[in-house]
């Protein structure tokens, strides 16, 4: 599949439809969806020190699902690989309205140390609307729920835009 | 016998069957590049091929470059660290293949049709490996790709058994499923059993994490390349750091200091008990062992956090360039001695940690009630399958097979190490086996710590100019999950050839043997007692 044409069903499926809904971001708890996208796992692997390692998670009103189905945001982490679009466009399809895109790590900005390539996508950054980036490689549990806590913080008072559909 | 004088230069030996000693016969060929490296024709690959099938010499891998193929083995009878290269150059897009005599080189033939649509003769398996028509190209690295083939809407799996078509189901776990390990996808054909229903078939389709990590290595620096060689998988990333850098040394001829190669292999160590932790937690998890999974994560959280305050990085990349190694980002210049002082601290910290904690932990773990129960006869492997595959690593000792690089490393001399082994070959061998070898860690770390104090290191890094001339050089390091090598060709300043070989495919290989017959209830633990990583199958 082209680049085009997967930023092109990004882009559809991303699109804002419907009425207008309220920020995914001010939800609470805020359920969250883990797809590695295809990268070295160490960002998967400090998304899951955030959950088992005693951050605070549950008193942060944040959640992990093991389905799409349930969860408000979709985290991802990896680099976008051209086999892995598919997956994360199924994830996103199977996930309610409305809902947001979180890209945890380098990779799954603009590849890293991983850009295009025959393989690879190079992250999210020029194929979907992406409502977080965390930097980092890997990024740390801290500066990973840091950062979601910001964002929900913005949306619950009211101050975000609302780029979620 | 007649007594008579032994020429020098004899010609190979040949056993009663008329084969040839294969090593002998790799070392007939004409010298390619370095003393271990040595290019056949055709004819002398072919005697290779059929001579490896009564020859216990040891497969390490088999890769392509456009030009030729290139296999590399180790001879047991030396120590299993002292590599020998066989280089075929290609004459067309085929070449006879190995898999036949040695069942691990299927991956890599596999691998080397996916990716230089180059084709091995008498293969295993033919089925691809990472290409699954999702690419810009087929075969990407070759001199002329071929058009992109789009796969279709559902992915093509082979035949199921009649018994699960007639009455069984079909069982499939990820590749996104919500969990925190690379994706790979399992497609298990499941059919009603004496003890319920049982896995009649398995097939895994991994390339999820495909990102052409050994492509992307070739015409960069040495750092550039070392960078990349710690994003193969996170549970290996300083393993295979330095065993980049140790053939990258080699083939420059510079020499790692030694306190730097002591410091390595204190990296390497905490590193397995980080992999180890990790493994043994999801296998808890899958087993629904809850404590200890919550104790096990803990414990790898404490080292995590650990290793953040005191070297600035909670996962271990980075920390090993060429050269030496650089704790806190600096390559060179930095206060060598406050480094090793630093690493020192870290690692007679976790001894203490492991005194105590994980002793602890060690208890709980054989105490839970039905933990160990659970576990026992899931997922055997079988020592002869093991042997046929080569496969060292957590995997291969816990069905009693030896072997381990570190007890021939220099960096290991000062400290007293016994490798661990098991005999059971199942899923309670294998975790007992990550246990002990996460205590022996500790304990070595406790030794290397005071070696890197006693060493008074002048420099932790040494200047490492790369080669205008070409050059070779291979490394060997034993990572968490079995030995990981590397071959590199240096020159024109720059890297030009990277050849990486890590246990995961072999690993998945039998794990996907072992799935055959558990219960669908058992398969999660099973798969999770191999602790597989496809980011490391992938590449």
């Amino acid at each position: 599949m082209s680049s085009s044409m997967i930023r092109a069903l990004f882009t559809a499926l991303l699109a804002p439809a419907g009425p207008a809904l309220p920020p995914v971001a001010s939800r609470s708890p805020l359920v969250l969806f883990h797809v590695d996208s295809g990268g070295c796992e160490a960002c998967g692997l400090e998304v899951e020190a955030l959950k088992t390692g005693g951050y605070g998670l549950a008193e942060a009103g944040v959640e992990f699902s093991a389905s799409p189905r349930l969860a408000d945001m979709l985290l991802v982490t990896g680099g976008c690989s051209r086999m892995m679009a598919p997956v994360i466009r199924a994830a996103w399809e199977a996930m309610p309205r409305p809902k947001g895109l979180i890209a945890v790590g380098a990779c799954a900005r603009d590849g890293g140390l991983f850009p295009q390539n025959y393989a690879t996508l190079g992250g999210l950054e020029n194929h979907a609307p992406v409502d977080l980036f965390v930097p980092g490689c890997p990024p740390t549990p801290s500066e990973i729920l840091g950062a979601v806590i910001a964002v929900t913080a913005r949306a619950r008072s009211g101050s975000t835009r609302d780029t979620t559909t | 016998m007649n007594g008579g004088l032994i020429p020098f230069g004899a010609p190979p030996k040949e056993d009663a069957e008329g084969l040839r000693d294969s090593a002998a016969l790799i070392r007939s060929g004409r010298a390619a590049g370095a003393s271990w490296r040595f290019e056949l024709d055709e004819m002398e690959w072919r005697g290779l091929q059929e001579s490896l099938s009564a020859d216990p010499l040891s497969f390490i891998g088999l890769w392509c470059d456009g030009d030729a193929v290139q296999a590399l083995f180790a001879d047991p009878r030396q120590g299993g660290d002292r590599p020998l290269m066989a280089v075929l150059k290609l004459d067309g897009a085929r070449y006879p293949g190995l898999s036949g005599p040695r069942p691990a080189a299927a991956s890599f033939e596999r691998r080397i049709n996916d990716l230089w649509g180059v084709e091995a003769m008498d293969a295993r398996d033919t089925r691809p490996l990472v290409d699954h028509a999702a690419w810009t190209a087929s075969a990407p690295l070759s001199a002329r790709p071929g058009a992109a083939t789009y796969a279709p809407e559902i992915p093509e799996f082979g035949q199921l058994p009649d018994a699960v078509v007639r009455s069984g189901t079909l069982a499939t776990r990820g590749p996104a499923n919500g969990g925190f390990a690379a994706p790979a996808h399992l497609r298990l054909g499941v059919a009603p059993g004496p003890a319920g229903p049982a896995v009649a078939s398995v097939e895994s389709r991994v390339g999820y994490t495909h990102r052409g990590v050994a492509s992307r290595m070739c015409g960069g620096t040495t750092l550039a390349a070392a960078d990349l060689a710690g994003r193969i998988s996170v549970s290996m990333a300083a393993a295979h750091q330095w065993a980049f850098c140790m053939a990258a040394e080699r083939a420059a001829g510079v020499s790692a200091p030694l306190a730097a190669e002591v410091a390595r292999a204190a990296l390497c160590e905490i590193e397995r008990v980080f992999a180890h932790l990790t493994a043994l937690a999801r296998l808890a998890q899958a087993a629904d062992a809850a404590l200890v999974s919550a104790r096990l994560f803990a414990a790898r959280e404490t080292l995590m956090r650990l290793c953040g305050k005191a070297l600035g990085k909670r996962t271990l990349m980075d920390c090993i360039c060429p050269g030496g190694v650089a704790i806190g980002g600096v390559a060179s210049g930095g206060d060598a001695r406050s480094e090793a002082q630093v690493l020192a601290w870290v690692c007679q910290e976790l001894a203490a940690f492991g005194r105590s904690e994980v002793a602890a932990l060690r208890g709980v773990w054989r105490t839970t009630p039905g933990l160990l129960a659970r576990l026992a006869g899931l997922g055997m492997t079988r020592r002869a399958e093991m042997d046929a595959l080569g496969l060292g690593g957590v995997v291969g000792r816990a069905c009693g097979r030896g072997g381990d690089l570190r007890l021939g490393q220099a960096a290991y001399g000062a400290v007293q190490l016994r490798p661990c082994a098991r005999t059971g070959g199942d899923a309670r061998a294998r975790a007992d086996l990550r246990m002990d070898e996460i205590l022996e860690s500790l304990e070595l770390l406790d030794s290397l710590g005071a070696t890197l104090l006693a060493e008074e290191a002048d420099a932790l890094c040494a200047a490492f100019p790369t080669p205008v001339d070409p050059c070779w050089g291979f490394g060997a390091v034993e990572a968490a999950h079995g030995a990981v090598w590397y071959v590199v060709g240096l020159g024109k300043g720059r890297v030009e050839q990277v050849f990486i070989a890590d246990p995961s495919p072999s690993i998945l290989t039998a794990q996907e043997a072992a799935l055959v017959g558990a219960r669908a209830l058992d398969v999660d633990v099973v798969t999770a007692s191999f602790a597989v990583s496809a980011a490391a199958v992938d590449q």
